[in-house]
């Protein structure tokens, strides 16, 4: 059904179907998006659900000005944001503490292009976990959940401009990281 | 070593990232939470009681009266460029319409920055 359907139904009828078909839809995303800035699965479910409550709620305030999955990102991020604000530090997804980026990679012969994998990504999550806050959010935005520079501005209440910064220097600060620490 | 920054930015973010399965069980715990959405007679009168309901009947308002308004801005038109005052009736119909008027643009200047 299409999307507009659902939100009318929601708002019109209290349709829980409707939205049951709003949350299927955006849930992976969603969970997504928190998952990747709190590392942790339980956590990142809880926002996501009451981020779709905040949905539920304050559908009525959706004046359509920019695209649904937009406005409830912009949700999301603000649940986050305050988050944030009130108490948890950044985790990562492998362990809050987590080994020094300088720290050495031995690995077993055999095991060595397998593990390779793994490290990587665990050094790449490391790497993003110590970005600054606006910069990682514009991050995974930007490549994880494919979000246009536009939109990002929207969710995240800033200029166009200054999201392209923030990619920006996100990117070459996240280049850094990963060149300077991580063995090759 | 295999190199390791060997891909393109996203593609190594998206690797580094397993993003969560869909779960059924987590639309169904959604649904349980929701909580009761407000009847159509609460939501009206919500609305009878917001700015936006003023906001209608001062445009209601502007259409009946619009000759009154347009005859009471003619008239002030006048007594300004022949330097007098207009009588009472008049100025204060423009002064009720322009406060009216400013009302309307502060109500759509809040809720747009909302």
């Amino acid at each position: 059904m299409e999307e507009k359907l659902l939100i009318a139904k929601v708002l019109l009828l209290n349709d829980e179907k409707a939205f049951a078909q709003l949350v299927e839809r955006y849930q992976r995303p969603v969970r997504g998006f928190f998952l990747t800035q709190t590392g942790d699965p339980a956590l990142s479910d809880d926002l996501a659900q009451e981020t779709f409550i905040r949905v539920w709620e304050r559908l009525g305030s959706f004046r359509q000005l920019s695209g649904f999955s937009t406005w409830l990102y912009r949700i999301a991020y603000n649940l986050w944001y305050d988050e944030v604000r009130s108490r948890r530090p950044m985790l990562s997804l492998d362990d809050a503490e987590g080994p020094p980026l300088e720290a050495e990679i031995s690995l077993q012969a055999g095991q060595r292009d397998e593990n390779c994998e793994r490290e990587r990504a665990r050094w790449v999550r490391q790497a993003v976990a110590r970005m600054d806050e606006p910069e990682r959010t514009c991050i995974v935005l930007f490549y994880l959940q494919e979000q246009s520079t536009r939109a990002i501005a929207r969710i995240m209440d800033m200029p166009e401009g200054t999201v392209r910064s923030h990619l920006s220097r996100g990117r070459a600060k996240l280049k850094a990281i990963l060149e300077n620490n991580v063995p090759r | 070593m295999k190199e390791y920054f060997d891909k393109e930015l996203g593609t190594l973010l998206r690797e580094s990232y397993p993003q969560p399965e869909h779960d059924a069980a987590f639309t169904r715990r959604v649904l349980r939470s929701l909580p009761a959405r407000k009847s159509l007679l609460i939501r009206v009168l919500e609305f009878v009681a917001s700015p936006w309901f003023l906001w209608l009947v001062i445009v209601a308002l502007c259409i009946v009266f619009r000759s009154r308004i347009m005859e009471s801005a003619a008239i002030c038109v006048r007594s300004i460029s022949s330097a007098t005052l207009p009588d009472s009736d008049t100025l204060s119909m423009m002064i009720v319409s322009f406060t009216l008027f400013a009302f309307m643009l502060v109500t759509l200047w809040r809720e747009a920055e909302e």
